[in-house]
C-alpha cells in the first residue's frame, strides 16, 4: 500500500503561507485600488458635495445621544449603547444616498471612469471609521455616567451594533430594492436594534453583557471581512435601471 | 468598431427594443425616430446604463459591460436630461467631471481651458452657471463629454431645448468633433442631422427600419413625392408632407403611389419627406 508522507513541520509552514499569501493578495489589492482612487479624486470632491450630509448626521447624533442619557434611569445602558450605536452611519449613509439619486449628474457620473458606486464604497468606508470613532467617544461618556458598566464592555457592545447595522446597510443596498432600501434599512434598524429591548426589556441588556468577549470579537471580526467583500462587490454592480429615462 | 449584436430591451413585459443589429464605424450616426421609439434605451445601453435583456454590445469584438472601467474611458456621453450644477463654474464643473474621469490633474487644467474655448464659452470661464442659456450649458455639456477625447461620443437629444440659431453652431460644432470618431447623436427633428450624419439609423414599432445614408433612404420615395399649390384638386390617395408660402401661394408637397394628373410638379424627396411618410401613423 502507498504511504502518503507526513508533511515535515517546515512543508506545513510553508504550505499555510503560500494560502494565506495567495488568499490575501485580493483584498491588498483592493485596499490599495481604494486608496490610488481616493488619492487621486481627493477629499474635496469625496466630501465636499456632502457636508451638509456630515453636519445633518453629527448634529443629530450627537442630539440623540444626549438625549438617550436620559435613559440612564431605566438601567438599559448597554442596549441603549447597541441601538444607538449604529445612528450617525444610518443618518449619513441615507443622507448622502438621498443626495446623489437627487442630484442630475447620477446618470452622467455613472458612465465616468470612476463611477457614483465606486465613491460611494470609499464613502462607506471612511464612514465607518467615524461610525467607530464616534462610538468610541460616546462610550467613554457613557462609561463615566454609567458606572456600572465597563467601558470596554459599552464600546465593544457599540461596535457590534455599528457593524451588524453596516452589514445590513450594504445588503440592502446591494440586494434591495432601490425604490424603498430607505424604508427597509430603518424598518431593520427598528426590528434588530429597537425590538428587543422592547420585548425583553432589561433581559436584554443582561444578555449583552454577558456575551463573552470572545464570541463578540470573533463576530466583529468576521462581520468586518464580510463588510469589505461587500464594498467589494458594490464597486463591481452597476446597472442603474431605477434612472432609466421617464 | 462598436457592434450592437441582437438586442433585445425589455422593461417588465414591455418591449422598447427588439433584436436590433448595428454597426457603428468612425463618422456622424443620426439615431432619428420620434418620442417613445427607443432612442434613449439603445443609447442608455450603449453608455453601459443600462444592460440589454438579450443581445450584447462588443467594442472591437469585446464586451462593453465585461471591459467596464476601460470602456468608460473611451466614452464620452451628453445625456438626454443633462444635470448641471448651478453654483458651479464651467470650470469647476469640467474640473470635477474630469477628475471622475480619471484625467490627471497636471493635464486636466489645460484640456478645460482647450475645450472652453472650443466651445466659445472662454469669457465666462469663471461665471457661475445659473444665469447660462440653454445653449450655453449644451455646450457645457459637449466640453464635458469631450473632456477624455472619446473614441466614441454619445449625444441624447443635443438640440432640445436649443433656438434655430444655437441648432445651426450646435451643428457645425458636432461636425468639427467627428474626425477620427464614432458620434452617435439621436433626435426627432430631420434637421438636425439631415446635413451632417454619415448615416441615419430609423426605428419603427421597436424594431431596426434601416440604418444608412441619408441619400439611400430618399431613395426609398423616389418618384413619389409632388408638389401643388391645388391640393384639393388631388383624387388620388395621397399623404400631406409638408407646405410652404411662395407669391401669396400655399405649395403642398405630399406623397403619392402615382403621379397624379393635372399641373402637379414631381420633386425630389428628402429626408424628412421620408421621416413623415414612415411615422404617419404616429402623432
Ligand atoms: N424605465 C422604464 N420602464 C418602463 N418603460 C420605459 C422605461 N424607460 C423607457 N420606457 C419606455 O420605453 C419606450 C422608449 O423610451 P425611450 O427610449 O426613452 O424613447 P425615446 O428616447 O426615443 O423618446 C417608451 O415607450 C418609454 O415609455
Ligand atoms: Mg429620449
Amino acid at each position: 500500500m502507498n504511504k502518503i508522507p507526513i508533511p515535515t513541520k517546515e512543508e506545513k509552514e510553508k504550505a499555510i503561507n503560500k494560502i494565506i499569501s495567495n488568499g490575501m493578495t485580493p483584498q491588498e489589492n483592493f485596499i490599495q485600488r481604494i486608496v490610488n482612487l481616493y488619492m487621486h479624486i481627493g477629499t474635496k470632491y469625496i466630501f465636499g458635495d456632502i457636508l451638509d450630509c456630515l453636519i445633518i448626521a453629527i448634529t443629530s447624533t450627537v442630539l440623540i445621544y444626549f438625549f438617550s442619557l436620559s435613559f440612564r434611569i431605566m438601567n438599559t445602558e448597554l442596549s441603549t449603547t447597541f441601538a444607538i450605536s449604529p445612528i450617525f452611519y444610518i443618518i449619513l449613509t441615507l443622507a448622502t444616498e438621498w443626495k446623489e439619486k437627487m442630484s442630475h449628474l447620477y446618470e452622467l457620473k455613472m458612465t465616468c471612469k470612476y463611477t457614483v458606486k465606486q465613491i460611494t464604497a470609499i464613502r462607506l468606508l471612511c464612514f465607518s471609521a467615524l461610525g467607530v470613532l464616534f462610538s468610541s467617544l460616546m462610550s467613554m461618556g457613557y462609561s463615566l455616567i454609567f458606572t456600572n458598566e465597563s467601558l470596554l464592555d459599552i464600546f465593544i457592545v457599540s461596535l457590534l451594533g455599528l457593524l451588524i447595522n453596516s452589514l445590513l446597510a450594504l445588503g440592502v443596498m446591494l440586494y434591495g430594492n432601490r425604490r424603498n432600501s430607505h424604508n427597509i434599512l430603518i424598518g431593520l434598524w427598528f426590528a434588530v436594534f429597537l425590538l428587543p429591548p422592547v420585548i425583553w426589556g432589561k433581559g436584554w441588556n443582561v444578555f449583552l453583557g454577558e456575551l463573552p468577549y470572545l464570541l463578540i470579537t470573533v463576530l466583529i471580526l468576521i462581520m468586518a471581512a464580510i463588510y469589505l467583500l461587500g464594498i467589494k462587490k458594490l464597486i463591481t454592480e452597476r446597472e442603474v435601471i431605477l434612472y432609466a429615462n421617464r | 468598431m462598436l457592434t450592437v449584436n441582437h438586442v433585445t430591451k425589455n422593461y417588465g413585459k414591455f418591449t422598447a427594443l427588439e433584436d436590433i443589429t448595428l454597426e457603428f464605424n468612425k463618422g456622424v450616426y443620426g439615431l432619428l425616430a420620434p418620442n417613445g421609439a427607443g432612442k434613449t434605451t439603445l443609447i442608455k445601453m450603449l453608455t453601459t446604463l443600462l444592460f440589454p435583456t438579450k443581445g450584447d454590445i462588443l467594442y472591437n469584438g469585446d464586451d462593453i459591460i465585461a471591459l467596464d472601467e476601460d470602456y468608460r474611458d473611451i466614452i464620452g456621453y451628453l445625456p438626454q436630461d443633462f444635470g448641471y450644477y448651478k453654483n458651479y463654474s464651467p470650470k469647476q464643473f469640467l474640473n470635477y467631471l474630469g477628475t471622475l474621469k480619471g484625467i490627471e490633474k497636471s493635464v486636466l487644467d489645460k484640456k478645460t481651458e482647450a475645450l472652453l474655448s472650443l466651445v466659445s464659452l472662454s469669457d465666462v470661464a469663471n461665471k457661475k452657471m445659473r444665469k447660462f442659456s440653454g445653449g450655453m450649458i449644451q455646450r457645457v455639456g459637449i466640453a464635458q463629454a469631450m473632456l477624455n477625447d472619446p473614441e466614441i461620443l454619445i449625444l441624447d437629444e443635443p438640440t432640445a431645448g436649443l433656438d434655430p440659431k444655437e441648432r445651426v453652431r450646435f451643428r457645425n460644432l458636432i461636425s468639427s468633433l467627428s474626425q477620427n470618431r464614432i458620434v452617435i447623436l439621436s433626435t426627432h427633428i430631420v434637421s438636425d442631422i439631415e446635413t451632417i450624419a454619415n448615416k441615419v439609423i430609423m426605428f419603427k414599432d421597436h424594431q431596426l427600419l434601416c440604418n444608412d445614408m441619408p441619400k439611400n433612404i430618399c431613395k426609398y420615395l423616389e418618384g413619389k413625392v409632388f408638389e401643388t399649390s391645388e391640393i384639393s384638386k388631388i383624387e388620388k390617395p395621397h399623404l400631406v408632407l409638408t407646405q410652404r408660402q411662395e407669391d401669396d401661394k400655399t405649395y403642398t408637397r405630399f406623397t403619392s403611389e402615382e403621379k397624379p394628373a393635372g399641373h402637379i410638379k414631381e420633386v425630389v424627396p428628402n429626408l424628412e419627406d421620408v421621416f413623415l411618410y414612415i411615422y404617419k401613423d404616429e402623432e
